[in-house]
């Protein structure tokens, strides 16, 4: 009897049987009576749309739509990577939606084969890399601020320890480790980066636990990729600093920046396409440039000459003259993977699976 | 390789584990005074999911963690007393009527949640339980004080001559102990409704102590991993609570160890209980000699008959 209950495998089948899908719809009032219409549009979530976080972003992009465009819109909260997905993604097909926003990496499997399935409707997928003649794949350039975010980091660390909570260890969350810890070193070469991997977009209590763990380890400047701000909370509590993402709260003492996204301006150029009948399958990858990605303002704790130091830096970026991986680079095992004179191209950027010199520990 | 980081990483370990073992050891407490008057209570995972709900959304409410955590153990009382109607008094199986209060009441906590709470940052009631608020408890919040004194009073009425020998025949032989004038039947109900009070609270301390939010996936498995870590004590209290200090540290550990730079399987550790437990049950029904030690209360999942 025992033996039959304990099985795990049993057991979280029993839980996934708990677990369910509750979608949840949003209409525009009325849209302008001009020709030709725009699409109804859906979005599939990974987190709570109230996560202030990644979710929350992307669902400023879809209320912008509505406010803006007078677009209809439909989304899905909290839909968990795996079959959920293809469920979710099914759902809003079946509501009558054409261009669908897929907003998390683990969709990408998901929605190349309900793409498939629907060849009408034209899908959208944020920090994939599979395409199809119905799938675009969209990204920011977040790199390009998190190593902003890094000069704020190595400016402020007191003890040379600066720690980064790590969603997954997948190229997106390495390559944004990476270019912070280049930030940092570029003005404060004694800098080591330590990392926490929690396997886990939005895990608050995980989230907690992993900061616990850094602070304890002595990191004194805290930065998470994670999307809820469970770990700028503890910063808070523990007296040390923090960067956020995707959102900085107002009242927090701790946060010094954050880099913070507008998915707008891509969502804006897809609704437009489409109505003009101009939609084709594409690779977009904006940065700071086209407005997509952006540092948050920083907090007034960090001296003035600090911040001017990031703006610099910041406009560099935007007029193309500085790439955050631009060599020499070497990786953690003192190999140079980018020589002096030369950047990293898309192509290996989007790849990355290697940690840059001054991360120490592990993520997977 | 192995640079050891600045603080003292022993004292960090055991400050995490703590905290993290303190409503874990509630819980486990429950199940095992519910088992040893021989009930299974199969909710565990639900009723601690239920507990966490409500304590947090009563604490957002009423701006209150004190009365979260009372709100909690009452949810988990009426938790309870839903089993013990059904296990006790119906004599339905035991194990579908837990197995269904665990289905129904994760399900209905992840549903209702969303609707009750919303994602805020810090509200002001955490700070009631954390551990800088009350200078005197060594760094601990007072929810671990909490826990280790119900431990205390568990273990001295489990071991107790009346109401311990009470508990202990109605999981043993109720039969006989029905005849011997003990009510067996309210013996357990009280132990399944001690069971799902601990529960509840356990629940509670968990979103307001431990996590210092309410997530949907909360307990995440903590309740499954309890009823694999009671059969493995032995039934004993003291030793299931010490069962529970030892994962909550290795899962400690497994977090610090990636920062210094230790790979270890967080999949296999979640692994670990549920195979240890299974070896123990195969040893206890191997070894007949072992027999007295391995007390596994003879009727359990077994209703009385009369």
């Amino acid at each position: 009897m025992w033996r039959l209950m304990l099985q795990p495998a049993f057991v979280a089948l029993l839980l996934l049987i708990g677990a369910g899908l509750c979608p949840c719809s949003a209409g525009a009032a009325a849209v302008p009576n001009t020709t030709p219409k725009p699409p109804r549009v859906g979005f599939v979530y990974v987190g709570p749309v109230s996560d202030v976080g990644w979710s929350w972003a992307h669902d400023q992009g879809r209320q912008k739509l509505i406010k803006e465009m007078g677009v209809e819109t439909s989304y899905m909260e909290k839909v968990a990577e795996g079959p959920d997905a293809e469920r979710a993604l099914r759902t809003l097909a079946a509501k009558g939606c054409q261009v669908i926003f897929a907003t998390s990496f683990g969709y990408m499997d998901s929605v190349i084969k309900v793409a498939k399935e629907f060849p009408a409707i034209k899908f959208e997928h944020c920090t994939g890399y599979k395409r199809a003649e119905n799938v675009s794949i969209y990204d920011g350039r977040g790199y390009e601020c998190w190593y902003l975010a890094g000069l704020v980091a190595g400016k402020m660390t007191k003890k040379n320890v600066i720690g980064y909570v790590m969603p997954y260890p997948i190229p997106e969350c390495t390559r944004n480790s990476n270019a912070f810890t280049l930030g940092a070193r570029s003005v404060n070469p004694r800098v080591t980066c330590r990392i926490v991997t929690i396997n886990s977009w939005f895990d608050p209590v995980k989230e907690r636990e992993a900061a616990q763990a850094l602070i304890d380890a002595g990191v004194d400047v805290l930065a998470r990729e994670s999307d809820s701000n469970a770990a700028d909370q503890l910063a808070d509590q523990r007296g040390v600093l923090a960067i956020g993402y995707n959102s900085v709260s107002p009242n927090s003492p701790s946060v010094l920046t954050a880099p913070v996204w507008d998915w707008s301006v891509y969502y804006r150029q897809v609704v437009r396409n489409w109505r003009d009948g101009k939609w084709q399958s594409r690779d977009y990858w904006g940065g700071i440039r086209d407005g997509i990605i952006d540092l948050a303002p920083i907090n007034s704790k960090v001296p003035a000459d600090v911040r001017a130091l990031v703006a610099a830096k910041r406009d560099a970026i935007r007029n193309g003259k500085f790439q955050p991986f631009g060599g020499p680079i070497k990786d953690r095992n003192g190999t140079v993977r980018v020589n002096a004179g030369l950047t990293l191209s898309d192509e290996m950027l989007r790849s990355m699976d290697w940690q840059v010199d001054g991360i120490v520990g592990t993520s997977e | 390789m192995m640079d050891w980081p600045a603080m003292n990483m022993a004292t960090a370990i055991w400050m995490a584990a703590v905290a993290y073992a303190s409503p874990m050891m509630l819980a486990a407490l429950g199940e095992v005074i519910s088992e040893r008057a021989g009930v299974m209570n199969l909710g565990l995972e639900g009723m601690i999911a239920v507990g966490a709900l409500v304590g947090y959304g009563v604490s957002a409410d009423h701006g209150s963690a004190w009365l979260g955590l009372a709100a909690g153990g009452g949810v988990g009382l009426l938790l309870g007393a839903v089993h013990a109607a059904l296990a006790v008094w119906i004599g339905a199986d035991q194990i579908v009527a837990g197995l269904g209060m665990s289905l129904a009441a994760t399900g209905a906590a992840a549903f209702l949640g969303p609707m009750w709470i919303t994602w805020r940052s810090q509200p002001a009631f955490i700070s009631e339980l954390s551990a800088s608020r009350y200078k005197a408890l060594l760094g601990f919040p007072p929810t671990t004080y909490l826990a280790l004194a119900l431990g205390l009073i568990a273990v001295s009425v489990l071991s107790g001559r009346r109401l311990g020998i009470a508990i202990r025949a109605s999981g043993d032989s109720p039969e006989a102990a029905e005849a011997l004038g003990v009510r067996v039947r309210a013996v357990r109900s009280s132990c399944v409704l001690v069971g799902g009070m601990l529960a509840g609270l356990s629940g509670a301390i968990l979103s307001l102590a431990y996590a210092q939010t309410w997530t949907s996936t909360m307990p995440n498995g903590m309740g499954w991993i309890i009823i694999a870590l009671v059969p493995l004590s032995g039934w004993r209290p003291g030793r299931v609570m010490l069962f529970c200090l030892l994962l909550a540290a290795v899962n400690a550990l497994q977090i610090r160890f990636q920062i210094i730079g230790v790979k270890l399987s967080a999949s296999i550790l979640d692994m670990m209980p549920y195979v240890a437990t299974l070896i123990a049950v195969i040893a206890g029904r191997i070894w007949p000699w072992r027999k007295g030690r391995w007390n596994e209360p003879s009727a359990l999942g077994r209703p009385l008959e009369q």
